[in-house]
């Protein structure tokens, strides 16, 4: 316990010293506003280059505005995310930095917990922030159907848990190498080969890409649906931190 | 109590560690010394339980480390020998982070900080981050995180590297403060003077083998001998026969017409000495009786 303190501690002064909130800030909150932003001046910057008769696909309701952030935020998020917490574990391991915290008998239960909890709070609390803003704004800024603010926070919900997969597969992987971008590019690739494996029939159920994609049906949400996904990635990410915790007692930090 | 028992460590199929034995009694500082390579830190990462090891045995008071980490990990400090910290935090905060992961008691950690860096003389730095630090720095703070939890064994990893002559001292003078606490400091260094300052106990390590232990007052005694250093002139061959056959001489060194006489008894041998050449018409350019070092050991110890 006193471990994770220290260690959750150690987690706020440095995402805060090194501009780690303002990196993952700027990924999830950023494009919450400069999106729908983009999407409303995109017809004005194309108005002289593209033909009137194509200018009508350029019209956008909230709901597609909305749409397009999700997509974003997929995209771009986990690129983000990855390339922030890649070195989530390896950097401290390759850089030898676990030495006197392991010397003095720091829990690694502690350690990889204090982290996933960390950043799991964080990228919660941005990607709700986000949806409120991003909701705002796109039904200042475009006409047609209001979107809710309880569709679009129960979509937050659904991108907070599949990014605390994304979380855990970057801890464990992260665990297991001394070079961050490794443990990243493994990552990255398993989030390319994802929706590839979404369309193999029966899978889709058991892929934390189906939060994603549950996410994206906002108002016309299938619950009994999305339950299934979030529990199962919940799980997936709890065996997931197991194995860290696992691999984190045996590792060799020097 | 620290013993270990025949331990092997390989890297690979490198032999680092091959099969070494010593054992430390409580209150003892061991100086541990060897050439660059010989394995002295990875000796010390085993003993603190940071790195696993293929064979043999380490037992801290009397308890296997390998059963018994987390238990005796509270009683152990380190100073590696190169301290790595989280470089954006000052030195109270790594020390008070260090506080939490030792369990120190919540209500005392504040104190024992300010107690720390006045020990260390980091008092004046505090508000700098420890990435800032120089390298003599960052080995005071190392000190002052070994020694927050109060460890009954203390492992320091050329703990005088980096420091200027007048942290030297202060780090010598703290061993021999914690001699008198009964601590059991184990301390690897190139720095003989160092050894001979403040160590009970040395051993030798070299190419992964104990080539000496010995407590330093008999190895005082049995090594720290004079030697006699003489330069002649003339034929050697028939001297040397003689030296060989006279039981108080142990060793001869000849080196053009340099010798070096490693003798058993140095009473005797300045009376007897001059005798024998005297009878074998050389021509002496110089006699001197050279007091041996540490240095002499070991640099005798890791030719072999
Ligand atoms: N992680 C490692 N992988 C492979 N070989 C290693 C590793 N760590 C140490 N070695 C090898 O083990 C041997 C002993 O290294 P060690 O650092 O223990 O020496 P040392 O006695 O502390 O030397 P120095 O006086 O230079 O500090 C060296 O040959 C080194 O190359
Ligand atoms: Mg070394």
């Amino acid at each position: 316990m006193r471990t994770f303190k220290a260690y959750f501690k150690k987690e706020i002064i440095e995402s805060w010293r090194q501009y780690r909130y303002l990196v993952l800030a700027v990924g999830f909150i950023f494009f919450a506003i400069a999106d729908p932003l983009m999407l409303k001046i995109l017809p004005t910057i194309l108005k002289n280059q593209i033909p009137a008769e194509m200018m009508q696909f350029m019209q956008f309701d909230p709901v597609q505005a909305v749409a397009n952030y999700m997509k974003d935020i997929y995209q771009l998020g986990n690129l983000f995310v990855i390339l922030s917490l890649m070195g989530i574990i390896s950097d401290e391991i390759g850089q030898e930095k676990l030495v006197f915290p392991y010397s003095k008998g720091s829990k690694s239960e502690g350690i990889v917990l204090a982290k996933s909890i960390h950043y799991s709070l964080t990228l919660l609390f941005l990607i709700l922030v986000g949806f409120i803003l991003n909701t705002y704004y796109v039904n200042l800024l475009f006409e047609g159907v209001i979107v809710g603010y309880a569709d679009t926070l129960r979509s937050g919900l659904l991108f907070a848990i599949y990014y605390i997969f994304t979380i855990s597969l970057l801890l464990l992987f992260s665990s297991f190498t001394r070079k961050g971008l490794v443990a990243g590019m493994i990552v990255l690739l398993f989030n390319y080969i994802e929706p590839v494996l979404y369309n193999i029939k029966g899978l889709a159920d058991w892929l934390p890409y189906n939060l994603v994609r549950q996410a994206n049906m906002l108002g016309d949400l299938n619950m009994s649906i999305a339950w299934k996904s979030i529990l199962t990635t919940l799980l997936y990410a709890i065996i997931l931190q197991a194995l860290t915790i696992w691999r984190m007692k045996r590792v060799e930090v020097i | 109590m620290l013993q270990v028992k025949n331990l092997v460590k390989n890297y690979g199929s490198v032999m680092v560690l091959k099969g070494i034995n010593f054992s430390i009694g409580a209150g003892t500082v061991f100086g541990f010394l060897g050439p660059n390579g010989a394995g002295k830190s990875t000796t010390m990462n085993v003993l603190t339980g940071l790195i696993d090891f293929q064979d043999g045995q380490v037992l801290i008071d009397g308890l296997d480390l390998r059963k018994n980490k987390d238990a005796l990990r509270q009683r152990i400090g380190y100073l590696p020998e190169n301290p790595v910290y989280y470089g954006y935090m000052n030195a109270p905060e790594y020390l008070r982070m260090i506080g939490d992961l030792s369990c120190y008691p919540q209500k005392e950690i504040s104190k024992r900080i300010d107690e720390l860096l006045e020990l260390v003389q980091l008092t004046d730095v505090t508000r700098r981050r420890i990435g800032k630090y120089s390298r003599g720095m960052k080995q005071r703070l190392g000190l002052a995180v070994a020694l927050f939890n109060h460890p009954q064994y203390l492992f320091l990893d050329e703990p005088t590297s980096a420091l200027d002559p007048q942290g030297r001292m202060d780090m010598l003078n703290l061993v021999e403060q914690l001699k008198n606490l009964e601590i059991t400091v184990f301390l690897s260094t190139h720095i003989l003077a160092d050894v001979e300052r403040v160590c009970d106990r040395v051993s030798i390590l070299h190419q992964g083998e104990i080539r000496l232990t010995e407590d330093m007052n008999e190895l005082r005694q049995k090594f720290i001998q004079p030697i006699f250093d003489l330069e002649v002139t003339g034929q050697l061959d028939a001297i040397l026969t003689k030296f060989s056959g006279l039981d108080w001489v142990q060793d001869v060194k000849v080196e053009d017409s340099q010798l070096s006489v490693y003798v058993s008894d140095p009473e005797m041998a300045k009376y007897k000495l001059p005798e024998v050449i005297a009878d074998f018409n050389l021509g002496l350019v110089s006699y001197k009786i050279r007091q041996i070092t540490l240095e002499d050991i070991f640099v005798r110890m890791v030719k072999i």
